[in-house]
């Protein structure tokens, strides 16, 4: 694990074309809020990108409505890795970001990002804190979990917080798209197995909506479970390697 | 040193394991702390599973590897204390029955090698967003079979 190489400077004037990336499936009911806050943004320029991977509601009409501000592509359902990975094959921009359907953005968050890009040109990655919300018929769950962690701001290493480098993507990998859960925790271990500088902006400027159909609940489910131990057991397998032969990252 | 008849129990309410190439990788979801059982760790965390006792545990090994009772008791107990001081495993009521089913030998090593913990911390921010939550079952039983991608 050798120090990260440091990237050249974007200096100060560069003003960096980021690429949302939005992976949908059956989000008809919250997709046009999560692009509201997209294009509510205050950074400008930026490319939205929808993957509709496979939706079977009224996912294509939602998306019709902003259809001039954005980039739709539809494929067969394929699961969010490979979603997001299809985001980033179609993304021109220099950083990429992403919104789950169903998710939310501060209109600050992609501009307080990129001042950190500015302020430190060795930046690879910045996340923010993240926070749950709960719809109206979830109320229950969120008056049970007051107090709860779950329910606190957290440091959020999940895509929905993420600003990296489009060329982190070709260092470290695209998302393992076997994975139905976590995909994004194994992309984060993988990041932090290289170390690469990474900022963590301890403001809440994402929020995650937790409703009946979020696939976040699968994490708790025998596939959950699974996904997880795999992405723990190829990061122990990692670590041994490298332990073998350090110039292994 | 725990007792020999002092049975034990996998903490599955709060731990997630699977033994891969005889190696037990568990997480405790409670806290993202993560860890690998090496040795004869994988098979005695299979053990566990199936609610054996300290002196059980110890047996089956000892015969499967034709040792003295003595020379694997030690580690057993230290192995177990471990785990317990994770809060990974249980005690249970001693009087309560290991289950028949013997856990597979075929990933067993071919000699005896002390069981190791290893223990890592380096996930627990990133399971900070989705830790276990209470009461879940009442969320799970209103969800449908498709799920949004969020």
């Amino acid at each position: 694990m050798n120090d990260w190489p440091k990237s050249p400077s974007p200096g100060k004037s560069e003003q960096g074309l980021i690429s949302c990336i939005v992976p949908v499936f059956n989000g008809e009911r919250f997709l046009g809020e999560a692009l509201d806050s997209i294009f509510a943004q205050t950074w400008r320029p930026i490319e939205v990108i929808v993957v509709d991977d496979g939706s079977t509601d009224r996912t294509k009409q939602v998306v019709a409505r902003y259809s001039e501000r954005l980039t739709c592509f539809m494929q067969q359902n394929a699961g969010p890795g490979a979603a997001r990975n299809t985001g980033l094959d179609l993304a021109r921009g220099n950083f990429i970001a992403f919104l789950d359907a169903d998710d939310l953005w501060h209109p600050d968050k992609l501009a307080r990002q990129m001042a950190c890009f500015e302020a430190r040109p060795e930046l690879e990655l910045c996340i923010t804190h993240a926070k749950k919300f709960w719809i109206p018929e979830l109320d229950h769950e969120r008056k049970s979990l007051r107090g709860h962690r779950s329910s606190q701001a957290q440091p959020g290493y999940v895509c929905q917080t993420l600003l990296a480098r489009r060329g982190l993507f070709d260092k470290i990998g695209v998302f393992d798209a076997s994975l139905r859960i976590g995909e994004d925790t194994d992309w984060f271990f993988r990041v932090r197995h290289r170390r690469v500088p990474i900022e963590v902006i301890a403001e809440v400027l994402a929020f995650r909506r937790m409703h009946e159909h979020n696939l976040s609940y699968s994490i708790y489910d025998a596939r959950g479970t699974e996904d997880r131990l795999k992405i723990v057991a190829a990061a122990l397998q990692r670590r041994r390697r490298h332990r073998k032969d350090p110039k292994i990252e | 040193m725990l007792n020999a008849e002092i049975r034990l129990s996998t903490n599955e309410e709060q731990v997630a394991a699977k033994v891969m190439d005889g190696d037990a990788i568990l997480i405790n979801l409670s806290n993202g702390l993560y860890y690998r059982m090496g040795g004869a760790g994988g098979w005695i965390w299979s053990l566990i599973e199936n609610q054996h006792s300290v002196g059980e545990i110890t047996e089956i090994l000892s015969k499967h590897f034709a040792l003295a009772a003595d020379d694997v008791l030690p580690d057993i107990q230290r192995m177990a204390s471990e785990l317990l001081g994770e809060e990974l495993i249980r005690t249970i009521d001693a009087r309560t029955a290991a289950s028949e089913g013997a856990p597979s030998t075929s990933d067993l090593p071919a000699s005896y090698e002390p069981p190791i913990l290893e223990k890592y911390s380096d996930m627990a921010d990133m399971f900070a967003l989705d830790p276990p939550l209470p009461g879940l079952a009442n969320v799970s039983a209103q969800k449908l079979p498709d799920r949004s991608e969020g």
